[in-house]
């Protein structure tokens, strides 16, 4: 019951905050089965669109990792707990892909220079009632060629280095 | 090694065509039809070289089309057709397949999911995991959570198939689908290069590339742009990335 409220009360807290989290700090990005084939697709970080082709957000959903301020493996441990409690089904073939912020933005940045528009990546802390270390990842561009470069940069990123991809469903 | 040679033949009447389509379609089909029958019932060597037999065959047919020859198709491809009418492999598919590149997609979409997983394991033996790619394909297939279409968009997956089949690619590419239900594909190599395809219903979709520089080679080109099918392998190549599309072969037939 304190738990509950303690929770309710830093939900507000945090919500109200919206903080835009450190660069130095990294996030989790959690990867379908469909979208990994031993490299990650840049399927796995792209927007949700309507049937017009209109994105329906303005961020990619991630988790913020020292959120919880413990070690790695813990860190990641609760926020598969999030995603349980939030009653989403997490696969055993899903990655969560680990990303650091400064390194993604910087890569981001870099990638894009012959767009039309700036690309900057900004990643704030918008927590939710049953996922209190939820973040969001703005500044994805809404345009679709746009968007696919900026998602195989993200992939790109991960599938460099494979050990920033982790177990969805413990093992 | 008898089949070797009659592959080399088979070859030959394509090359040497020019005129008199009915009649080298029918010597084509006749040997495409034996290696067939070899496919079903011999041993591996045999089989991969008869199902090469046969794409050529299919190939000869798409040369005759893209090149404009004039070609009746409801007398060629019907005795094309006929010719193995008690073939396991429905060869109906072929020309079904050839015709829909030509004219129009719309007859790719009497093509079930079922349809197109045998395609890729009989067809599709250029590549070097076809079975792995039915597979992959079949797995996806079943994908239904947090897509906003229910499944694979079988448009984009009609012209991912094509893709790889008309440029004879033979590397398995990472295979994904995105939210809409295209199929997402990608060949990355060691060197950090990458070609990454968003298969798309009609006649262009979507390509990444990283390309290293041919001047400063550690500095990475990245380019996107939506382009026609049909355009793709051109730009591949002149942006010397079509070795990620290719594994070379031990086996090679003249």
């Amino acid at each position: 019951m304190i738990s509950n409220l303690k929770n309710k009360v830093r939900y507000y807290y945090y919500s109200a905050r919206k903080k835009t989290i450190s660069g130095k700090d990294n996030v989790l990005r959690y990867l379908k089965p469909s979208t990994i084939d031993g490299d990650v697709l840049s399927a796995g970080f792209e927007y949700r669109r309507d049937h017009n082709g209109m994105p329906k957000e303005d961020e990619l959903s991630v988790n913020w990792l020292e959120f919880f301020n413990k070690s790695c493996h813990e860190n990641i441990d609760l926020v598969r707990g999030a995603y349980i409690t939030k009653g989403f089904d997490l696969r055993k073939n899903g990655r969560f892909a680990e990303l650091n912020i400064e390194e993604i933005t910087r890569l981001v940045k870099e990638g894009t220079k012959e767009l039309d528009e700036n690309v900057s990546l900004v990643v704030k802390h918008t927590a939710k009632k049953d996922d209190l270390s939820h973040a969001s990842l703005y500044g994805m561009p809404f345009e679709e060629d746009a968007e696919l470069l900026v998602s195989s940069i993200l992939a790109d990123y991960v599938n460099k280095d494979k050990t920033k991809l982790h177990q969805a469903v413990k093992a | 090694m008898s089949y070797a040679v009659e592959v080399n033949d088979f070859e030959t009447v394509d090359r040497n065509y020019d005129a008199g389509v009915s009649k080298k379609i029918q010597d084509s089909v006749v040997r495409a039809r034996k290696h067939i029958v070899e496919m079903r019932t011999g041993a591996t060597e045999l089989r991969k070289s008869s199902a090469r037999a046969y794409s050529q065959t299919s190939n000869y047919i798409e040369t005759l089309v893209s090149s404009g020859t004039s070609f009746d198709w409801s007398v060629d491809v019907d005795k094309f057709t006929k010719a193995f009418d008690d073939i396991e492999i429905t060869v109906h598919r072929v020309p079904n397949f050839t015709v829909d590149r030509k004219v129009s997609y719309s007859s790719s979409k009497k093509l079930s999911l079922a349809d197109w997983l045998v395609f890729i394991k009989n067809d599709l033996t250029d590549l070097d995991s076809n079975i792995e790619l039915a597979d992959r394909i079949n797995d996806l297939s079943k994908e239904k959570d947090d897509l906003e279409v229910g499944s694979i968009n079988s448009d984009s997956l009609s012209t991912f198939v094509m893709f790889l089949s008309s440029n004879k690619i033979n590397k398995k590419p990472a295979v994904g689908l995105t939210r809409k239900g295209y199929i997402d594909a990608s060949w990355r190599s060691s060197d950090n290069s990458l070609i990454e395809i968003v298969f798309k219903p009609g006649d262009e979709s979507s390509m990444v590339t990283f390309s290293h520089d041919r001047i400063k080679k550690n500095i990475i080109n990245r380019r996107v742009a939506t382009l026609p099918i049909k355009n793709m392998i051109d730009i591949i190549k002149s942006r010397k990335l079509s070795k990620l599309l290719y594994v070379k072969s031990s086996v090679s037939i003249r």
